[in-house]
């Protein structure tokens, strides 16, 4: 097991590399950088000059390339352009925790909700239940998120009032202004309110999804043969389902949730710009808006490090629970 | 006795299909399949032949500035934006748009991606190794950040959209075809086919293709769903395609700036997409039921 | 508890599988008993209902077939007849089966202890301890060597005879007193399938438990069982005990089996008769008359119009045939 996760984190390396490789590429095709901090009164000419060359500027690209992933490596991430007079570090780790509340709750909302529907369209197949699931599933799969989030907004912010006149759920942003100095459950109240949207908005998409595939991963685990063993030693049925069959359903189901994760990332940054959340995927977007080309690409890799990282954990939990890997 | 008859009348009717006329039969048994047909006729009757019976410009803005953000009315069924543009128009415009990048983007990803998945499967070793890691890193990093961004370097534009697209989309289908590969390669043809001395690229694109076809096609009516999608996001981002020409995506990114006031701008060319993503959904997944080879029914 | 009491007495079992294409009559009306301690043979080749008969004693049948008609009386009370309840407390406990392949009838998430436990522990009132000792002492039984570190295996583990050898201690491990057998031996080796078979025939004397022996090879019926029903296309064709069937086959198929192993027939009864030709008729398309009459080399016009019952021809002898062969008589 150990040689297992070993060689799968070794594995991993290269291909954060190359998705940095491949993310400083593109982003560097996008006009210079520096026509912005140029006309941007804040930033001094010395700190552009130095820039250019800390990041390379006067080297060849791919010279370039290696003398920006060496100080990224290091953390060296320099000032953000976007909110001058702040380092793209403290720019980026201000961000971070928002989107993983973000995704978090989405993650954990999506799973909660499409294993068991899933399963339970797989149970009760040609029902009018799974009729009506799927239905559901290619509804959540359609429907463009953005377009979802906006609808979403007018139902809720715009329609539907609280007594005092206020939306019934705030249509942006992530948290009351002046509510920092609220108490600890204050707070978390104050942010749930904020994120019910967002994160409903986010799970759609791969609830939609998901709930399909788990009721095609049940559907073929209940036609193996061992579940007629299992009826034939005078198991009840609920048992055979929930014990027999679904922990070989499971299998496939985490494949799959691994698989969708780079979808939740993308997805989030186009759902925390509908709705004005300042997390990573918001800053990315922004910054690729107005040119700040490091804290892009380092918001970017940092993404792509957090879908890596998700694969391991879900190459982890795979490994425990398909014995087959672990003792082979 | 009576049954036994009918069973053989029955059995002998059955003997005659071929594999494409089994895939059809099954596909009308699937209503879900064949309302998402239904749906699509409909859609791509509106969208191509809607622009020549509603003759209103979909570009022209009116003079003053009285005629901005109307209400559905004789003249403007669906209102005017707030260029004071026709809405319908627009929209039907738009749908063509939309549906015309949907489609290129797909059938190219699926053209591209089976290219790559054939090589791969059929070559093995180091190819293989290369290129199987290339997709494991694209499908790494987030898609969309990436996707505006090279949507804003190549320009914005309708050719420019479905590279786009594309560059981030074959990846799924080079996996699912490489593994379609990986199975021929086992199979006994195969091996005669090679002790036969058949070129490499003739037994890839006469031998193995053929059997890739079916979920070519799968893969291809769900992606332009995708596509769709995809295009009205970045549209909508303001990176897609531009204003004054139309899409149902860059209809929606000022539509967000009125969703206090105006409702309906936001509604119809959201409730559009919805309505083609799902229809290509549904004929795609009835596709799927069709030619899979196990059916569980 | 009368050793010659009838433990299972299956009367005009009707099994139908009602598919788009039409109705499949798999089982039409079967009969056959089994006494306690007694093993009875259910030979027939794929696809004529033997698997299909068994699975319905167990109530095991699922959409599209259907038990349409007959009793299945075990122990006095008719398993068809009782609640779902009733019959899962029956099944693994008092009736036991195990099936073909043993990697895909084994869950492959589970180890083998565990699984073989779980059937300890719903039918009798142990705890976990003596379940996990009385599992081992199965292990040991079944010929499983270092019993202890195969508890803890899991099925992909283990070699295909040691997978049925522990589908088997899980089948025996709360003294059934049927176990059933479908075609348990025909995925495995020929080595490994005369292993197998000489457990069964210990355990089954040991036990006393009786067995149906469901196989399309009449070769492995031969030694163990006491009597034999040949079926074809869901109806049994010849029923009688194993010495009569072997020495004085009377239905044309059952000669033709016997014909396709030289050494089963003796001497005396060697009568000259072509090698069945065809094969088994799809569902489908069966014809009127007697099932088999295509394949027939005694067929006449009857046969083509009329199915035959089955008769009593001799003492415990029934044969559905209007043409028997009579010919080994002769020969004597």
């Amino acid at each position: 097991m150990r040689t297992y996760l070993t060689r799968r984190t070794l594995q991993l390396i290269p291909v954060i590399i190359g998705a940095m490789l491949i993310a400083f590429l593109i982003l560097s095709l996008v006009s210079d950088p520096f026509a912005a901090m140029i006309e941007n009164p804040k930033i001094k000419l010395a700190d552009i000059a130095r820039l250019k060359h800390q990041w390379g500027f006067d080297l060849p690209i791919y010279l370039r390339f290696f003398k920006w992933f060496g100080s990224v490596v290091v953390g060296n991430w320099g000032p953000s352009l976007l909110y001058p007079g702040y380092s793209a570090r403290e720019v980026i780790f201000r961000a971070l925790p928002i989107t993983l509340q973000v995704m978090g709750l989405s993650f954990i909302f999506s799973i909660l909700l499409s294993i068991p529907l899933g399963v339970i369209s797989a149970v009760k197949q040609y029902s009018k239940t799974d009729y009506g699931l799927t239905f559901f599933s290619f509804f959540g799969m359609s429907m463009p998120t953005f377009w979802f989030g906006l609808m979403m907004m007018i139902v809720f912010s715009v329609w539907l009032k609280r007594p005092s006149g206020v939306p019934l759920l705030p249509p942006g942003s992530i948290q009351t202004p002046g509510i920092e100095s609220a108490a600890f459950l204050p707070r978390v109240l104050d942010r749930v309110q904020y994120l019910i949207m967002p994160v409903i908005v986010l799970s759609l998409f791969s609830i939609g999804g998901w709930v399909r595939y788990m009721r095609s991963f049940m559907l073929e685990v209940l036609h193996q043969d061992y579940l007629r063993t299992a009826r034939a030693k005078g198991l009840k049925e609920r048992t055979v389902i929930y014990k027999h069959a679904f922990r070989n359903a499971l299998i496939p189901i985490i494949t799959l949730i691994a698989l969708s994760f780079p979808g939740i990332v993308s997805g989030a940054a186009l759902t925390e710009y509908v709705f004005n959340i300042p997390g990573m995927g918001h800053l990315v977007l922004s910054a690729e808006l107005k040119n700040d080309f490091p804290t892009a690409m380092i918001a970017l890799t940092l993404s792509t490090v957090l879908v890596v990282i998700a694969n391991l954990l879900a190459d982890i939990v795979y490994s425990i629970v398909d014995p087959r890997i672990r003792y082979s | 006795m009576a049954n036994e008859l009918t069973l053989e009348e029955k059995s002998k009717g059955k003997e005659s299909y071929s594999y494409w006329g089994l895939v059809f039969k099954r596909l009308r048994k699937h209503s879900m399949a064949m309302i998402g047909f239904f749906m699509l006729i409909i859609i791509i009757v509106v969208v191509v032949l809607g622009p020549l019976v509603w003759r209103v410009s979909p570009t022209q803005q009116p003079e003053g500035m009285e005629d901005i953000l109307l209400s559905p009315s004789a003249a403007h069924p669906f209102g005017t934006d707030e260029y004071g543009r026709d809405i319908l128009a627009r929209f039907l415009y738009g749908g063509r748009v939309s549906i015309f990048i949907g489609l290129m983007a797909a059938i190219s990803s699926v053209f591209f991606g089976a290219v790559i998945g054939l090589t791969a499967g059929f070559f093995g070793g180091k190819i293989d190794a290369v290129l199987m890691r290339l997709v494991d890193i694209m499908l790494s990093i987030p898609i969309f950040p990436l996707l505006i961004a090279l949507a804003s370097v190549l320009g914005k534009g309708v050719w420019q959209i479905i590279l786009v697209i594309v560059v981030f989309g074959w990846m799924g289908d080079a996996r699912l075809v490489r593994s379609v590969v990986l199975s021929l390669k086992e199979e006994e043809f195969s091996e005669a086919a090679k002790a036969i001395g058949v070129s490499p690229l003739r037994i890839m694109f006469i031998h193995y293709l053929p059997n890739v076809m079916a979920p070519i096609i799968v893969s291809t009516t769900l992606g332009i769903g995708g596509a769709i999608i995809y295009e009205a996001s970045i549209s909508f981002l303001g990176f897609g395609v531009q204003a004054p020409l139309a899409s149902w995506g860059n209809m929606l990114q000022h539509a967000q700036d009125y969703i206090f006031t105006h409702q309906l701008l936001v509604w119809y060319p959201g409730i559009a997409i919805f309505l083609t993503v799902l229809s290509f959904n549904f004929m795609g997944d009835g596709l799927r039921d069709a030619m899979d080879p196990r059916l569980y029914r | 508890m009368e050793k010659n009491e009838i433990l299972v007495d299956v009367k005009d079992l009707k099994t139908y599988f009602f598919t788009d294409d039409g109705v499949v009559k798999a089982v039409d009306g079967a009969n056959f008993t089994i006494k306690r301690g007694e093993v009875l043979g259910l030979v027939g080749e794929s696809g004529c209902g033997k698997s299909v008969a068994s699975l319905s004693i167990m109530r095991l049948i699922d959409k599209p077939g259907k038990i349409v008609g007959g009793e299945v009386i075990f122990k006095g009370e008719n398993l068809l007849k009782k609640t779902e309840e009733g019959i899962r407390k029956i099944r693994g406990s008092e009736i036991a089966m195990i099936f073909q392949e043993p990697m895909t009838s084994l869950n492959p998430v589970f180890t083998i202890g565990n699984q073989i436990m779980e059937a300890i522990l719903l039918h009798q009132d142990l705890s976990e301890e003596e379940a996990k000792k009385r599992v081992i002492e199965l292990l040991n039984l079944v010929g499983i060597p270092e019993p202890e570190r195969r508890f803890a295996q899991y099925p992909h583990e283990l070699s295909g005879g040691m997978r049925q050898r522990a589908m088997i201690a899980m089948a025996i491990s709360c003294n059934p007193d049927l176990l059933i057998s479908d075609e348990a031996t025909t995925a495995l080796d020929v080595t490994i399938q005369a292993q197998i078979l000489e457990l069964m025939k210990d355990l089954q004397k040991k036990i006393g438990m009786a067995v149906l022996f469901i196989t399309h090879d009449l070769a492995l019926v031969a030694e163990m069982a006491n009597n034999i029903a040949v079926t074809y296309t869901g109806k049994i064709v010849e029923y009688s005990d194993a010495r009569s069937i072997f020495k004085n086959p009377k239905h044309p198929y059952t000669y033709g089996l016997l014909r396709s192993v030289p050494n089963l027939l003796s001497e005396e009864t060697k009568v000259e008769l072509p090698a069945i030709e065809g094969m088994v008729p799809s569902p489908y398309h069966m014809s009127q008359g007697c099932h088999f009459n295509p394949r027939c080399p005694f067929a006449t016009e009857i046969c083509r119009k009329e199915m035959p019952e089955l008769n009593e021809l001799e003492p415990h002898h029934l044969v559905r045939c209007f043409h028997p062969v009579q010919a080994a008589k002769e020969v004597v």
